[in-house]
């Protein structure tokens, strides 16, 4: 019994603190009290042997961590993290390494050793490493790294704080597998009171759509809309309510309903120029002709010359050769081309030049990061890239993820660099420097890599628009051979817009008139109305 | 009674023919503007495809213009003026106002005795007098808009600024001064336009009314030098209109 006894003193003294740390809710401070707690705990012995010995480097770290001298505590933690005298405590050092990494808002740093913990399946640590990993994760918005956790992870042991968070995430990583049933499963288990419920609501809609179960989509948007009704009416989640719901209905082929729902979004939010456009489709599945030209007349006003939008054309000249207006829709085809098969040159020529993915996020950053600074006054023409292409990517969903990534991991670096010069010289500080870097170029690849794709996608709908192109003029043509053959047959056609310019009109009291004379004002754009008839006999 | 009712009836429904066969086109009231927000861009720009665009062109005109604080001498003027416009909004602007010759009314009455003590008069004509203005200012215009005068017929307005120094000459002198004013021109087209401008001067110059012998023509034979009068500070505020041209 004695040995006994002794074999587990001197144990305590090799795992001063090696139960699992309880961290629900707690500090690192308070992560770290607890671990020591668990190693006073084992022998009241160990205590008065401690008093008596010169403080171990473990203890000393951990009790600057304790007194939040976080610098000092994971400059102390990685050299034992390395050191091998420590190799049974490794886990335990480089999990509390983490939590002070992560205290300084390297969330990056943190994760690595998060991940390491991980990977050694060290079971006293390893709840809690997946815990910070997926908050660290989440702070930085990298999908890669939650994935890793989330697929690790079990839903009940984690902290109930953070569970809807989680839930989200397994959410949005189900969706991209396209398992819509199971992500809705996840989605709807987001609580309300939750700060990710409106975009956890969103994206259970969007899924209900993809399921092509329009009528429960159109429902949880409109779920989601009632709940944002004590908010501003240009609230993003209940905007991007009203327009999931516009699409839905457009999807379920209500077009009424669905221009209802886009002529509700205010004009003062970003989504309002998309939905002038899809509004305009909506128009045009329901006969409007005439309001699909007043949105025409805006979405190609000067204010969008700078927009990649090479399908509203050709939807106009649809318009237009519906109500026989021949002359208008050369000329938008003309135009068309004139735009859009300089584009695709270019970006047939940029795709063949630029083999490295880095270098096309390197490219896109500079002009989305000068277009930022100088507005449309930049220079364009030094850019390799159309600049409405590149615009038009960098919007995309999984590039803007990719950037934000990148500009936290430089956000970090730059922390890193403002560090005392002590700091940024130690082991720790190189080996931070190193890690940060290699990201940043990985990163920097991946985001360049779904760039390319984007930019192959374009590639390939400019190809398959033009060939509709080809189509619609041909349409065009022989619309045109028709009314010469009723012309030379001596039938009376309708005059066109453009031979009636003395036309009279009277404009109703209460409202005010202003006719288009060639300049584009900001408060006129969405007011236009197309006065002109149809030409068809 | 009954035919004047009638009479009138016919005259007012004569009057409504035009509209009568004017074009109904009916707009569903959703469809009507009904948000007097703006959409949100990256860069705020108010226009776009400007009528008349300014920046990099110059501008020229001339007019007639109005001296409104001048009580000894004719208050009517000529003025030409030239602008080089770096963008829209920002210019320099040079004026030259020739003032007409000779005495106002009340120059004229002052001349001649009136309202003077007995046998005394007041040639204001006798002392070196403002021959001309030359300003060269900085200008920016503060407002481009539009306005619609009829259904059909809509002007582009814009409002500027402008403050600058100035040189005015007399018989026998000059001296510098300073202008701030506003003005408003309307545009006809991209190059025709109407200018409107009230300039503001601060400059020193002789004072008539300080000559010893008070300027009366009969002790005064000969024009009086500027060196010869105190020299005081003038307020003067100029009306000018005319007609721009932009090259």
């Amino acid at each position: 019994m004695k040995n006994i006894l002794l074999v587990l003193i001197l144990l305590s003294f090799i795992f001063p603190s090696a139960k699992a740390v309880e961290t629900e809710g707690l500090a690192p401070s308070e992560n770290i009290l607890l671990a020591q707690r668990r190693a006073r705990n084992t022998k009241n012995v160990k205590r008065s042997r401690v008093r008596r010995t010169t403080k171990s480097p473990l203890s000393q770290a951990l009790s600057y961590a304790k007194s939040g001298q976080y610098q000092i505590a994971a400059q102390a933690l990685f050299k034992l993290s390395l050191d091998p005298r420590y190799k049974k405590q490794r886990m335990q050092i480089k999990y509390i390494l983490g939590l002070m990494l992560y205290q300084m808002k390297f969330n990056q740093l943190s994760a690595f050793q998060f991940i390491s913990v991980i990977k050694n399946m060290d079971p006293k640590y390893l709840k809690q490493s997946l815990e910070k990993l997926s908050l660290a994760a989440d702070a930085l918005g990298d999908d890669t790294l939650l994935n890793y956790a989330i697929s690790r992870v079990q839903v009940e042991k984690f902290p109930r704080t953070m569970r809807d968070m989680l839930y989200y995430r397994i959410g949005e990583f189900q969706m991209r597998a396209k398992s819509y049933t199971k992500a809705n499963q996840s989605f709807t288990r987001v609580r309300r009171s939750s700060s990710l419920f409106e975009k956890a609501k969103y994206l259970e809609a969007l899924s209900y759509a993809e399921m092509n179960n329009t009528k429960k989509a159109i429902e949880t948007f409109i779920d989601l809309y009632d709940s944002q009704a004590d908010k501003s009416v240009t609230n993003p989640a209940r905007v991007s309510a009203l327009v999931g719901a516009a699409r839905t209905y457009y999807q379920a082929k209500n077009w009424e309903k669905s221009i209802e729902l886009f002529r509700q979004v205010p004009r003062d939010t970003e989504i309002w120029h998309d939905t002038l456009f899809e509004s305009s489709w909506a128009m045009l599945r329901s006969g409007q002709f005439r309001s699909a030209l007043s949105n025409f007349q805006t979405i190609h006003s000067s204010f969008y010359d700078n927009f990649y939008l090479p399908e509203a054309l050709l939807l106009r000249s649809i318009v237009y050769l519906y109500i026989c207006k021949y002359d208008e829709m050369e000329k938008v085809l003309n135009i068309f081309n004139e735009i859009y098969k300089p584009v695709y040159k270019d970006v047939r020529k940029y795709l063949k030049d630029v083999k490295l993915s880095a270098e096309i996020f390197d490219d896109v950053d500079a002009m989305m990061t000068e277009f930022k600074e100088k507005g449309e006054e930049m220079d364009k023409s030094k850019f390799r890239l159309p600049f409405i292409v590149g615009r038009q990517i960098s919007k995309e969903g999984d590039f803007q993820r990719s950037r934000q990534y990148i500009r936290k991991v430089e956000e970090e670096l730059r922390r890193l660099y403002q560090m005392s010069s002590d700091w940024k010289n130690s082991s720790l500080g190189r080996y931070a420097e190193r890690i940060l870097k290699t990201r940043l170029d990985k990163a920097r690849k991946k985001a360049g890599r779904q760039l390319r794709r984007h930019l192959v996608n374009i590639r390939f709908e400019l190809f398959d628009l033009f060939e509709q192109e080809g189509f619609i003029r041909y349409e065009m043509l022989n619309g045109k051979k028709e009314m010469v053959k009723k012309k030379v047959a001596g039938k009376d056609l309708p005059k066109t817009i453009d031979e009636e310019q003395e036309r009279d009109f009277f404009v109703q009291n209460g409202y005010q008139y202003w006719p288009f004379e060639g300049e584009y004002w900001l408060d006129e754009l969405g007011n236009y109305h197309y006065l002109g008839t149809q030409s068809c006999e | 009674m009954m035919l004047i009712m009638n009479k009138v009836l016919l005259i007012l429904s004569l009057l409504y023919i035009p509209a009568l066969y004017a074009e109904v086109i009916e707009f569903p009231e959703e469809e009507l503007a009904q948000e007097s927000v703006l959409p949100i861009f990256d860069r705020v720009e108010v226009v776009k495809s400007r009528n008349v665009p300014t920046s990099e062109r110059f501008e020229f005109g001339g007019g007639f213009g109005l001296n409104l604080t001048e009580a000894l001498y004719d208050n009517k003027s000529i003025n030409i003026h030239g602008t080089y416009n770096f963008t829209n909004l920002h210019a320099i602007n040079f004026i030259y106002i020739y003032p007409f010759e000779g005495l106002s009314n009340m120059g004229n009455d002052l001349a001649n005795g009136k309202g003077l003590a007995a046998n005394q008069e007041f040639d204001p004509s006798l002392a070196p007098y403002p021959e001309s203005y030359m300003m060269l200012n900085y200008q920016i215009t503060a407002y481009y808009g539009k306005i619609s005068l009829s259904k059909k017929f809509v002007m582009n307005v814009s409002l500027y600024g402008l403050a600058g120094l100035m040189n005015v000459t007399f018989s026998d002198s000059s001296s510098v001064g300073a202008v701030v004013g506003m003005g408003q021109k309307f545009y006809f087209n991209r190059n025709f336009g109407l200018r409107f401008d009230l300039l503001g001067m601060m400059y020193q110059g002789p004072d008539a009314t300080s000559a010893p012998n008070g300027l009366d023509p009969d002790l005064v034979k000969s024009q009086v030098s500027s060196s010869s009068l105190d020299e005081t500070l003038f307020f003067r505020t100029f009306f000018n209109f005319g007609l721009v041209y932009l090259l």
